[in-house]
């Protein structure tokens, strides 16, 4: 469905000093450089599936998907998705995929979101009935019926990240690409979105490939992960194995009835405290949990403690801090 | 067709929401520059109507540039940097993913605006024959169709020409100055200031073989009814919009590989 061997993309950039001075310099001699946005990178995804691209700013993730929907040539390497190369663009590529960009909107800023989508229905060539259809189900599906007259302006951005996402979905893409869609959205509207992606992908079966810079949409979407540092795949598997990363440690945290200091007990286990201290965030080995939480309890004033699975985003610092965690597990994957 | 007529209605649309803005883009540079070009010719006959300067006396002179200003009217493109714009802050994106192309995009915008610009010089013209008549005696109507069918091939040249500017930003990233002084040289040059043939003989056999004197000063005398031939001139400006859109498939083609979709 998806596949690429060895794809890569190198921009060319220069270099400019501060200042007055830097610009004049810049003006008569301009250093190039070359940087490496993408290195050689494989991968293979079936149909159906949702992968989520996980990494850090600048790693590579958009630069990715710019390739697989055509918006930037490759430098090199092979792609090839439901049979189309991107970079050629093709009309027929170009109506079985969709593109959806939390930071950029698609839609006429100053219509109401349904001018763009009679737009899009001519774009896509969809017919009459199957658009009411659509848009009927869509509207249903992410509660906006009252939002497609509203100038698209003047809604939320959590609105407006709904009526993004129909419109994008107004064709039946086979292949939905989602580049942070829910960045700068509230709890309550990630969540929302989130749902939506699940219950679209249940009904529809199609292929989406995710970023995000929320580790809670890939843990509610993806069964997959792949991981990007400096514009390498790092890690490629199971989201699973991805957590367990770090081995068997569970994250615990204890309140305190009032402020408690460094305690030499605690600093074994990562502890990560509130402001006032009374709060602390410890990474315990599975096997010592129940030694060292009793000790704990009979050393500090505990009012209350609760363990929980390490997050994933914790997993992420700890990876980008220590790169070399991802050699073992991409050897175990 | 329906992709296009759906595009051109969304920005008519568009183009409602910032109505004043629009009419004064369209028409308040026109004017400005029509007022200047009498105050100079003005100033340069003296207020005289005796004189002659060429073949045109202070009345002839008038008249030619108040067809000047129609024929700008009609042709001259006002959204020259927004494709520029466009391409800097990754904007154009979106229609290298749907399957309407750039070109498409911008030509359905080019044809919308031309439609309205159409429609306000015929309006401009109503009232500039109501109140200035002395200046229109000697027209007739077929001279005048020629001329306005004339304009509209000019603005797919202008369209055309400021399209290829836009996508310079590939490489450039501003292109502003070099559509400013593109479109002031090629005002110069097509006789919207000085008529052609009041240039020196050798400029002027020079000019020939560019298509700027087809740009304003053909479709001028035209109207004014000792332009030429209509086919000779509509054939000139096709074979070099048809240079400029080949030019422009090539730098399209060069220049994508070099698009970064900033911004996203």
């Amino acid at each position: 469905m998806i596949t690429c061997q060895g794809l890569y993309k190198n921009f060319k950039t220069y270099q400019k000093e501060p200042g007055f001075a830097g610009t004049l310099k810049s003006f008569f001699k301009r250093e190039y450089e070359t940087k490496s946005a993408v290195k050689p990178f494989d991968i293979e995804i079936p149909e159906g599936e949702i992968v989520g691209l996980l990494g850090p700013n600048g790693a590579g993730k958009t630069t990715l998907i710019k390739m697989f929907t055509g918006i930037v040539v490759p430098s090199g390497g092979t792609v090839n998705i439901i049979g189309f190369n991107p970079a050629k663009r093709d009309r027929r590529y170009r109506k079985k995929i969709a593109l959806v960009m939390g930071q950029k909107s698609q839609l006429w800023w100053d219509l109401p979101a349904m001018d763009s989508f009679q737009l899009l229905q001519r774009y896509y060539e969809i017919a009459e009935r199957d658009f009411k259809k659509r848009v009927g189900e869509l509207a249903e599906l992410l509660d906006v019926q009252k939002l497609l007259n509203v100038h698209v302006r003047k809604l939320s951005l959590g609105e407006r990240m709904k009526v993004e996402l129909m419109s994008c979905l107004l064709h039946k893409p086979e292949v939905i690409f989602l580049d942070e869609p829910t960045i700068g959205l509230d709890l309550i509207a990630q969540r929302n979105i989130r749902q939506f992606i699940r219950d679209y992908h249940h009904r529809n079966h199609c292929t989406i490939l995710l970023t995000s810079h929320y580790m809670a949409d890939v843990e509610a979407l993806c069964s997959r992960l792949v991981f990007i540092l400096e514009g390498e795949k790092r890690f490629d598997g199971d989201i699973t194995t991805f957590s367990n990363l770090l081995g068997s440690e569970k994250n615990v945290v204890f309140d305190f009835e009032n402020s408690v200091e460094e305690h030499p007990l605690l600093i074994p286990f990562d502890p990560h405290w509130n402001d006032d201290h009374t709060r602390v965030e410890l990474r315990i080995p599975h096997n010592r949990l129940k030694e060292v939480t009793v000790q704990i309890l009979e050393c500090l004033p505990v009012v209350e403690f609760n363990t929980e699975k390490l997050p994933i985003e914790r997993v992420m610092k700890t990876v980008m801090e220590n790169p070399a965690l991802l050699e073992s597990a991409q050897r175990e994957n | 067709m329906l992709k296009w007529w759906q595009t051109i209605k969304v920005h008519w649309s568009n183009t409602l929401v910032y109505r004043v803005n629009f009419l004064l883009m369209v028409v308040g540079p026109v004017l400005v520059f029509f007022f200047v070009k009498v105050s100079l010719w003005y100033s340069i006959f003296e207020g005289n109507t005796e004189i002659r300067i060429g073949n045109y006396s202070l009345s002839d002179m008038l008249t030619y540039h108040l067809w000047t200003m129609i024929i700008m009217l009609i042709s001259r493109s006002y959204n020259f940097g927004k494709l520029s714009e466009d391409i800097r802050l990754g904007r154009v994106s979106t229609y290298l993913i749907y399957p309407f192309s750039l070109w498409e995009f911008q030509a359905t915008n080019f044809v919308s605006r031309l439609l309205i610009q159409i429609f306000i010089a015929l309006f401009c013209l109503f009232i500039l024959m109501t109140t200035f008549s002395q200046y229109f005696n000697n027209f007739e109507a077929i001279n005048l169709a020629k001329g306005l069918l004339l304009a509209v091939v000019v603005s797919v040249f202008w369209f055309s020409l400021q399209y290829l500017i836009g996508l310079l930003t590939f490489w450039l990233e501003e292109t502003w100055v070099i559509a400013v002084i593109a479109e002031t040289a090629i005002q110069l040059l097509s006789g919207n200031m000085i008529p052609l043939d009041l240039f020196p003989e050798w400029a002027a056999r020079l000019l020939d073989y560019t298509p700027f004197p087809y740009v304003t000063f053909v479709p001028v005398k035209m109207i004014m009814g000792s332009g030429g031939d209509l086919l000779t001139a509509l054939g000139n400006l096709v074979f070099w919009i048809l240079i400029l859109n080949l030019i422009i498939l090539f730098v399209w083609r060069k220049g994508l590989k070099l698009y970064t979709g900033a911004g996203m």
